[in-house]
């Protein structure tokens, strides 16, 4: 067993041994020029390095060639190290300080400047397009105006005929969201209070009520997309609905209204469309299982 | 000048316009067809008579004649009656009345979507209907 | 002189025209629609930098060869697919096609409707440093239209579409005469929007008359006088006056207000609005227009006072692709407890120059305090091409 887990250990090492001999060895060369700058090119160096703190006017007529090759190739060589980081690497860091320090020197030199700007423009999108990618939390309060309409269906002696009840009002909410530059991941609820009034779809049948209170709780998954450099938002919506609403049955002997389903499941689209830290959002969702529909737009605070 | 000319005379065209937002203005919204009345005496029956005809008419026209164009020859309280829409002093009989969605219990018409009339608009009617010499 | 007067009398006795107007263009940083328009006010033939703009920004290009820049691709804008020749004639063609589909999916009642909307030709004569003077016509086909009107022959038709004559007096003012959209609001692409169709500024609602456009760093604005339309009845006829007003904020957004006064011999308008646009960038852009009209009807002594609401969202996820909202609310009588709210979500999508794709869906609820009514859905497919 222990065997076992020796050699399985053994055979991992191996395997990411050359990824990171290989950095090593970058690092190491890094290292091995600096030296030699320090060694070989002193007083280059310290001249440079006075100049640029005092910042005088540099003549880089009185830098020889190898000085500058040098100090452009330890440049090169850390632009490899960063190139691999995987982690997003604040400007403040060392190495990316180091990059930097590089940079100027090589500007004041103007030794190779569009290349050394390449590099540089190549690194700073490298860590760009890091920081991009990662994922922050944050929460949103809103209020939203909402108007759904769901079904129910009057039963009668000589049958039955289909109502259709219309509500609107207000849900005020919470939504948390992980997003990055590009996409957006979401839950959010809120809480339905509305009211509404029915009416039968069959003209001849004239049951209505008006004024029925719809209280319940709306939640929601959403995935959403980042569509301008204003971070309006754009994606789809899974709202599903809880919804208490007691309709009366009639007075006449035989008839009843049954209710329709108080559980609501939907799919929809959604916008979100930030001024500041203010936004304003639209949504738009239809019942997966009937033809009725959802409507809400909102004013909201992102925190 | 010739330039000038030619800018003229490029923007001649001609041919008819059919349809707009006021083609259908004439039709809707002209004067009302009843024949006037006799008297002008605000005490007069006949003249009070004429008075509710002509406001009931104009709200009928205004409100259902987009779908009941036929009814726009109905201008004396006798056709309205022989058109079988309306009884004498009986609006809850009166066809034009009960089926209106401000009847209780509530008819379909105006159709679809439409809403009620105003309330105002059904009392008019209403009185109009009772108060037939 | 003679002639002169011979030839602006028949100008004066022509017919009508149709809406081309992307006012969410301000999402690309377009405040003007003069940028784009021989109209200043928007909608009608695009000039060349329009064109040159539909093919590099709004178009999509992975139709093209690789090999082809930005440059090549506003080359080809012109109607013969390379750059005019000459600076004094250009022409446009239009073509849209729908389908109409209403109560989509449902085994009862659905109902499609196959129809051509637009089939047009434009030719601009335009002479003078930057177009100094130009000179619009528009001719095409009109289809009759859907709703049938007591006592309106509704056929098929072909007329000529927007013809007037413009004058630039100078870089900021310009003055235009013949047939035109009356000078009020945003002059959105959809028609049938309660912001067009509630002050009647719809697609076949052009006037004669005389509009003057000013435009400079902040302000943008115009008066339009207007005798109707001159080939209709006279009666019939809207004879009055508008005025539009907008004022840069921030550089890249709009805020404005409209008044239009108008009558014929059956009843008098009075419509009042506001209205913004706003530039989110990256072709994001929000329209909101609100408004009231006021019609006093003679016949009947009465008035009836409209309001209405638009709200357009429009979001570009990619170039070609646009993704968009229109949120309307109508209160076609405010002394009336009932009111509308019209949501259509759409997509558009411009594969390449001169094509736009279209679909819309529109969702209409109907509110009032006594009865609830099913909503009502139409679904709208649309190709458009252009030359």
């Amino acid at each position: 067993m222990a065997i076992k887990f020796i050699t399985t250990l053994f055979i991992i090492l191996i395997s990411i041994a050359p990824v990171v001999a290989k950095d090593d060895i970058v690092f190491n060369q890094v290292k091995d020029f600096q030296k030699k700058l320090k060694q070989e090119y002193s007083q280059e160096l310290n001249n440079l390095r006075s100049q640029i703190k005092n910042d005088e006017t540099i003549d880089p007529d009185s830098y020889t060639e190898k000085f500058k090759k040098i100090n452009f190739k330890i440049y090169s060589l850390i632009a490899k190290i960063l190139i691999k980081e995987k982690r997003l690497l604040s400007p403040e860091h060392k190495t990316r300080k180091l990059f930097s320090t590089y940079r100027e020197r090589l500007s004041q030199l103007e030794y190779q400047e569009l290349k050394v700007e390449k590099i540089f423009d190549l690194i700073n999108n490298h860590f760009k397009n890091i920081e991009d990618k990662q994922y922050s939390g944050h929460w949103r309060l809103f209020i939203d105006y909402i108007s759904w309409q769901y079904g129910a269906v009057l039963n009668k002696p000589t049958g039955s005929s289909d109502l259709v009840i219309t509500n609107k009002g207000i849900c005020p909410g919470v939504n948390y969201a992980r997003e990055n530059k590009f996409l957006s991941f979401s839950v959010d609820a809120c809480l339905l209070q509305t009211s509404g009034g029915v009416s039968s779809i069959d003209p001849t049948v004239t049951y209505t009520q008006s004024n029925i209170s719809a209280t319940g709780i709306k939640s929601s998954i959403s995935i959403g997309y980042f569509a301008s450099a204003s971070k309006t938002e754009i994606g789809f919506k899974i709202p599903l609905m809880l919804i208490s609403q007691d309709l009366e049955d009639p007075p006449a002997v035989g008839y009843k209204v049954k209710e329709g389903t108080n559980l609501i499941p939907m799919a929809g689209v959604y916008s979100r469309w930030p001024i500041g830290n203010y936004f304003f959002q639209t949504e738009f969702s239809k019942y997966l299982e009937e033809d009725q529909t959802q409507w809400a737009l909102g004013l909201g605070y992102k925190f | 000048m010739n330039k000038v000319f030619l800018i003229i005379a490029f923007t001649l065209l001609s041919s008819c316009q059919n349809f707009n937002s006021n083609s259908a203005d004439e039709s809707r919204f002209s004067e009302s067809p009843i024949p006037a009345s006799g008297s002008n005496d605000p005490n007069d029956p006949a003249y009070q008579s004429y008075v509710k005809l002509v406001k009931s008419y104009n709200i009928i026209k205004t409100r259902c004649f987009q779908c009941h164009s036929q009814w726009q020859n109905l201008n004396s309280n006798q056709k309205w009656i022989d058109s079988g829409l309306v009884f004498k002093n009986n609006p809850e009989s009166s066809s034009l009345i009960n089926r209106l969605k401000n009847f209780d219990p509530p008819g379909d018409m105006p159709s679809g979507a439409n809403s009620a009339i105003p309330n105002d608009d059904y009392l008019t009617l209403v009185d109009w209907i009772e108060s037939m010499p | 002189m003679k002639i002169t007067l011979f030839f602006l009398v028949i100008l004066f006795s022509i017919s009508s025209k149709l809406s081309l107007a992307y006012p969410n263009y301000i999402g690309h940083g377009y405040t003007s629609c003069l940028n784009c328009h021989y109209n200043p006010f928007g909608n009608g033939p695009l000039n060349d930098y329009g064109r040159a703009v539909s093919a590099t920004l709004i178009s999509a290009r992975w139709a093209y060869p690789k090999t082809w820049t930005e440059e090549d691709l506003a080359e080809k804008s012109g109607t013969l697919f390379r750059k005019p020749k000459q600076d004094w004639f250009r022409t446009q063609f239009n073509y849209r096609r729908f389908r109409l589909t209403r109560n989509p999916g449902s085994a009862k009642n659905e109902t499609e409707l196959w129809l051509t909307m637009q089939a047009d030709a434009r030719a601009i004569i335009k002479f003078g440093e930057n177009d100094k003077f130009t000179s619009v016509v528009n001719y095409g086909y009109a289809p009759a239209p859907l709703s049938q009107v007591s006592g309106v022959s509704n056929k098929d038709s072909w007329r000529s579409r927007e013809h007037y004559i413009g004058y630039k007096i100078n870089p900021k003012v310009g003055v235009y005469a013949g047939l035109m959209d009356k000078v009020y609001g945003v002059r959105l692409v959809e028609h049938i929007a309660f912001s067009r169709s509630l002050p009647q500024v719809t697609m076949n609602d052009q006037a004669h008359g005389i509009a003057v456009h000013y435009l400079n760093d902040k302000w943008e604005g115009g008066i339009n006088g207007f005798l109707g339309n001159l080939s209709q009845e006279e009666n019939l006829r809207m004879k009055g006056g508008s005025t539009m007003v907008e004022r840069t904020i921030g550089d890249i957004h709009r805020i404005g207000a409209s008044y239009m006064s108008s009558r014929n011999k059956f009843y008098s308008l009075q419509s009042y609005s506001m209205h913004t646009r706003l530039n989110l960038k990256d072709g994001a852009s929000i329209i909101a227009e609100i408004g009231e009209v006021q019609k006093d009807i003679e016949s009947t002594q009465s008035t009836i006072k409209s309001r209405y609401g638009l709200l357009q969202t429009y979001l570009r996820p990619a170039r070609g692709f646009y993704v968009l909202n229109n949120i309307e609310y109508a209160k076609a009588d405010t002394s009336d407890e009932n009111y509308i709210v019209r949501w259509g979500p759409a997509i558009q999508i411009f594969p390449a120059q001169r094509i736009e794709l279209r679909g819309d869906i529109y969702n209409t609820r109907v509110f009032g305090p006594e009865t609830s009514v099913p909503d009502n859905w139409t679904l709208l497919l649309q190709t458009h091409l252009w030359l």
